[in-house]
C-alpha cells in the first residue's frame, strides 16, 4: 500500500514537474522577446457583424503591453493579444497540469492545463496545446471569470524560433444582440436574418501578422 | 387687322347643374370700348374667364385677334392684359417683384425702367418696393391695372375694375380707362355693375342675363342718345310757366313734374343749350340742367320683359 | 425659353416666401440638437450598443465619429423631411388659387403644361436643396465636429462596420435616393395641390396618404403583402441600402424604378387635372 502511494507521490510529482518545466520553458521563450512592431491584418467573421479586413500596426512591449493603431474600426478579442502575456507575467501563481495529448496541425502536442493557486485571480482555467519539440504554442483555452472562455489557434511561420505567429485564428462566443430602436429605426426594412435561431453562436477573429521588427 | 378682335359664338358652360352660360355670342371691333353688362350671377365673369381660358366652354368658339383660343393660346394671350375679379397678388412681395414676376411670363418681359415707369404711370411711384401685403384695395388696383398694361396689350379685359374703389379711385379709373381709349387706341372690354359707368365709357355693350345675350350694340343706338331726358331745377313760383313754355316749344316731349319746383322734358341732345336759354330769356330762373341716364331704365325694361 | 422663366419665378417666390424656411430652420435646429447630444453623451450610446459583444470583443477605433453622426442624423430625420417638403410644395398650386393668383397666371401665354412643370422643377429645386442641406449638416458638419473614419451601421439586426473611404460615395448614392423619395413626396402634394383651392389640405393630405401606407408598410397583415412593394413609402428608406454589405443593387434598382414610375404617374395626373381645371376662384 505505501509503495503504491510512494509511486502514486512519484509518478504526480514527475508529472508536475515535466508540464511546469515545460511551461517554465515556455515562458523563459516569451521573456526573450522584450519588444516587438508587427504589421497585421485583421479579419473578423462575427455573426451579425460585417466588417471588411483591416490593416494595422501592432506594437509589443515586455511584459503585457500592447498597442494596436489601425486606420478605422477594427475589432479584436476582448483582451486584445495580451492573453498568454498575461499568462506568463504570472507564471508563479498557476499549478501546471498535463492532462494528455492530441495532434494538431499535423504535430503532436502536449495539453497542460493551468490552474490557479488561489481563487482571486480573474482566470479560472488555462490550457495550452504545446509542440513541446518546438517549444511552440499551438492552441490556448482561457476562461475568465469576466470574460468567458477564449480559443485561438496559432500557426507559425518565419518568426516560430521567438514564438511569434504568423497568423492566429480567436474563436469568440457571440451573444444576443440587441439595438436600441431610437438608434436604428429600420423604416419598412424587413430583418436579414430570417430566423435568429440559426445565427452562429460563435465567431472568429483571423489575425496575419507580417514583417514582424523584433528589437 | 380682322374685324372683330373678339368673337364669340354659342358659347355654353354649365357648372355642375347651374347653367352659367348659354348660347352667347358677341363680337368686339378694333378699338372699342365694350360694356358687360348684367345682374350678379348672369354670367359676366364666366364669359371673360372663358376668353382668358381661364375657364374650358362646354361649347361654343371662341376666336381672338381672328385665331382661335384653343389653338393659339399662347399667341392670343400675349396680347391680352387681364384684370379679373380682385387685383391679387404675391402679399410678400414687393411691387415690383410681383410686376417682374407676371412679366416674366406674360410673352414679353420688361426691363426695371419700363416696371418703374408702369408703376409711375399709375401713381404708385416711391412703393415700388413695399410689400403688396401693406397696400389698401385702391393701391392693388393701380397695381393691377399696371400689370395689365405692362406689356403693353392690344386687347385689355377689366373685370368689375371700380369695385372696392373710393371716389377718388373710380374718377381715377375711369379716366384711364378714357386714356387708354383716346391716347392709345386700345380695345377695351369691362364688366361693371354701374350702370352710368358703361355709359360713360363704353361705345358698345351687352347685357347679359342669365346666361344669355339679350342685347348687344351700339350704346349710342341702344339708348338712343340723341334723344335725351332732362332735369330742371327752377323755382316753385315759375313751374307753371315753365311748364307752359314746354309745351309751346316744338322740338320737346314728354313733360312731367317733378316736385313743387322741378321738371322733366325730352328733346334731342342738341337743342338743350337752346331750350335753357330760352327759359332764362323768359326770366324763369334756372338753378340746374340735368341730363338723366338712360341706362337705368332701359336696363331694368330690358330684364323684366 | 418661357418655361425657364416661370421657374425662375417659381424659385423667386419660393425664396422670397417665409415658409420656406421653415424646413431650413426646423432641420437646422433639430440636427443641432441631435450634435449637440451626441458630443455630449454620445459614447454611452455607442456602448450601450457595443455592449451586447463586449463579453468577448473589443472594438478598436474611433467608433463615434462624423460619419456615423451623420448616419443617425439621417436615420432619425428622413422621416420627418417630408413634412418639411410638403410645407412648401403642398402649396405651389392651392397656395396660388387660395391667394388668387392663379387666375393670372393661367390667363398669362404660358401653357398650363409648362406652368405645372415649372412648378414640379422649382418644387423639385427646393426639395434637392433641403436634401443638400440636410447632407450638409449631417455629413461636413458631423465630419467637421467629429472627425472622420470608418462607419458603424446600426441595424436592429446587426452590425456593418464600413471604412471611412468607401463611405462617401455611399452617402452620394444614399442621398439621390433619399432624394428621389422626396421628390416623390413633393410631386404628390403638388398632384394634390391640383386638387384644392386652399393651402392647408394638400399639406395635410400629403402627410396622411404618407401616414398611411406606412402603416400599410409596416403592419405585418398578408393581405396587405401584393401592394406592400408598390406602395412608395416602402422604398422611402432605401437610400439605408447604400450602407449595406454586401449592396442589394436589384433592391436598390427596384426602388428606384418604383420612385420614378411614382413621379411620373403623378405627374401625369396632375397635367390631367391641371389642364381640366377651372379656374374659377
Amino acid at each position: 500500500m505505501r509503495i503504491i502511494l510512494a509511486f502514486l507521490l512519484f509518478s504526480f510529482g514527475l508529472q508536475a514537474k515535466e508540464p511546469t518545466a515545460l511551461f517554465m520553458k515556455l515562458v523563459k521563450k516569451f521573456q526573450s522577446v522584450k519588444s516587438y512592431e508587427v504589421q497585421a491584418t485583421i479579419k473578423p467573421n462575427i455573426p451579425l457583424i460585417r466588417i471588411l479586413p483591416v490593416k494595422a500596426k501592432v506594437s509589443f512591449t515586455y511584459p503585457t503591453h500592447f498597442e494596436i493603431q489601425a486606420a478605422g474600426i477594427s475589432i479584436l478579442p476582448k483582451n486584445g493579444f495580451s492573453e498568454l502575456p498575461k499568462l506568463f507575467g504570472q507564471a508563479e501563481k498557476f499549478t501546471a497540469i498535463a492532462t494528455g495529448t492530441e495532434n494538431l496541425q499535423g504535430r503532436d502536442t502536449e495539453i497542460i492545463t493551468l490552474l490557479p493557486l488561489d481563487n482571486e485571480g480573474d482566470l479560472v482555467l488555462a490550457k495550452l496545446w504545446v509542440d513541446a519539440a518546438k517549444l511552440l504554442i499551438l492552441k490556448s483555452q482561457v476562461t475568465t471569470r469576466t470574460n468567458g472562455t477564449l480559443v485561438s489557434d496559432y500557426f507559425y511561420g518565419a518568426s516560430a524560433s521567438k514564438g511569434l505567429p504568423d497568423r492566429m485564428l480567436v474563436t469568440v462566443e457571440v451573444k444576443k444582440f440587441k439595438i436600441p430602436k431610437g438608434l436604428a429605426t429600420d423604416i419598412n426594412r424587413y430583418s436579414q436574418v430570417e430566423d435568429p435561431s440559426k445565427i452562429k453562436k460563435k465567431g472568429t477573429i483571423e489575425v496575419l501578422f507580417s514583417n514582424y521588427q523584433i528589437h | 387687322m380682322p374685324d372683330s378682335i373678339i368673337s364669340i359664338r354659342h358659347l355654353a358652360k354649365r357648372f355642375g347643374h347651374f347653367e352659367a352660360v348659354k348660347d352667347l355670342s358677341l363680337e368686339v371691333h378694333p378699338g372699342d370700348v365694350y360694356g358687360f353688362l348684367g345682374p350678379n350671377g348672369a354670367g359676366k365673369s364666366t364669359t371673360m374667364r372663358c376668353m382668358l381660358s381661364l375657364i374650358k366652354p362646354d361649347r361654343g368658339g371662341i376666336q381672338l385677334f381672328g385665331k382661335n383660343l384653343q389653338q393659339e393660346r399662347s399667341a392670343i394671350l400675349a396680347r391680352v392684359g387681364c384684370l379679373i375679379e380682385k387685383p391679387d397678388f404675391y402679399k410678400f412681395l414687393s411691387a415690383y417683384r410681383n410686376l417682374d414676376l407676371f412679366a416674366n411670363i406674360s410673352g414679353k418681359p420688361s426691363t426695371k425702367k419700363e416696371i418703374y415707369e408702369m408703376l409711375e404711370f399709375v401713381g404708385l411711384q416711391g412703393r415700388e418696393k413695399d410689400k403688396v401685403g401693406g397696400f389698401s384695395h385702391g393701391m392693388r388696383q393701380r397695381l393691377g391695372i399696371a400689370q395689365t398694361l405692362l406689356h403693353n396689350p392690344d386687347l385689355i379685359v377689366l373685370d368689375e375694375p371700380t369695385t372696392g374703389l373710393d371716389p377718388q379711385g373710380i374718377i381715377d379709373m375711369r379716366n384711364l380707362i378714357l386714356r387708354l381709349k383716346t391716347e392709345q387706341h386700345k380695345t377695351i372690354v369691362f364688366s361693371s355693375h354701374n350702370l352710368s359707368e358703361v355709359e360713360i365709357l363704353c361705345n358698345r355693350m351687352v347685357i347679359i342675363h342669365q346666361g344669355k345675350n339679350i342685347v348687344e350694340g351700339s350704346v349710342q343706338e341702344l339708348l338712343n342718345e340723341q334723344e335725351q331726358v332732362i332735369r330742371v331745377q327752377t323755382d316753385s313760383g315759375f313751374l307753371d310757366a315753365a311748364l307752359t313754355l314746354c309745351h309751346t316749344l316744338p322740338k320737346t316731349s314728354h313733360t312731367k313734374k317733378l316736385g313743387l319746383d322741378g321738371f322733366e322734358v325730352s328733346m334731342a341732345k342738341s337743342d338743350i343749350p337752346a331750350f335753357n336759354q330760352a327759359l332764362v330769356s323768359a326770366g324763369i330762373p334756372v338753378y340746374s340742367v340735368e341730363t338723366k341716364r338712360k341706362l337705368e331704365d332701359y336696363f331694368i325694361n330690358l330684364l323684366h320683359a | 425659353m418661357i418655361f425657364l422663366r416661370s421657374t425662375r419665378n417659381e424659385l423667386i417666390k419660393i425664396a422670397l416666401k417665409p415658409r420656406s424656411y421653415l424646413g431650413l430652420a426646423a432641420i437646422t435646429g433639430l440636427v443641432g440638437i441631435i450634435l449637440f447630444a451626441l458630443k455630449a453623451d454620445g459614447m454611452s450610446m455607442i456602448s450601450f450598443v457595443t455592449s451586447s459583444f463586449e463579453q468577448t470583443l473589443r472594438f478598436e477605433g474611433n467608433l463615434l465619429n462624423g460619419n456615423l453622426v451623420a448616419f443617425i442624423v439621417l436615420q432619425m430625420l428622413i422621416v420627418h423631411i417630408p413634412l418639411l417638403v410638403a410645407l412648401v410644395t403642398g402649396d405651389l398650386i392651392s397656395g396660388e388659387a387660395a391667394m388668387g393668383t392663379l387666375r393670372l397666371l393661367v390667363s398669362k401665354p404660358i401653357s398650363r403644361t409648362q406652368l405645372l412643370l415649372s412648378k414640379f422643377l422649382a418644387g423639385g429645386i427646393y426639395t434637392l436643396l433641403i436634401v443638400l442641406w440636410l447632407g450638409f449638416l449631417a455629413v461636413v458638419v458631423g465630419q467637421w465636429l467629429f472627425g472622420i473614419g470608418d462607419l458603424m451601421v446600426l441595424n436592429s439586426d446587426g452590425l456593418v462596420i464600413l471604412q471611412a473611404d468607401d463611405v462617401n460615395w455611399r452617402y452620394a448614392g444614399g442621398f439621390c435616393v433619399a432624394f428621389l423619395a422626396l421628390l416623390t413626396v413633393s410631386s404628390l402634394s403638388i398632384t394634390l395641390s391640383c386638387f384644392s383651392d386652399n393651402s392647408i389640405g394638400p399639406i395635410v393630405s400629403t402627410m396622411a396618404i404618407i401616414l398611411l401606407f406606412t402603416i400599410i408598410g409596416t403592419l405585418d397583415v398578408p393581405i396587405f403583402d401584393p401592394i406592400r412593394p408598390y406602395l412608395f413609402t416602402t422604398h422611402m428608406a432605401s437610400w439605408r441600402s447604400f450602407f449595406e454589405d454586401p449592396m442589394p443593387w436589384e433592391s436598390i434598382r427596384n426602388s428606384i424604378y418604383i420612385l420614378v414610375g411614382h413621379n411620373l404617374l403623378l405627374i401625369g395626373i396632375s397635367l390631367l387635372t391641371f389642364h381640366r381645371k377651372d379656374i374659377t376662384v
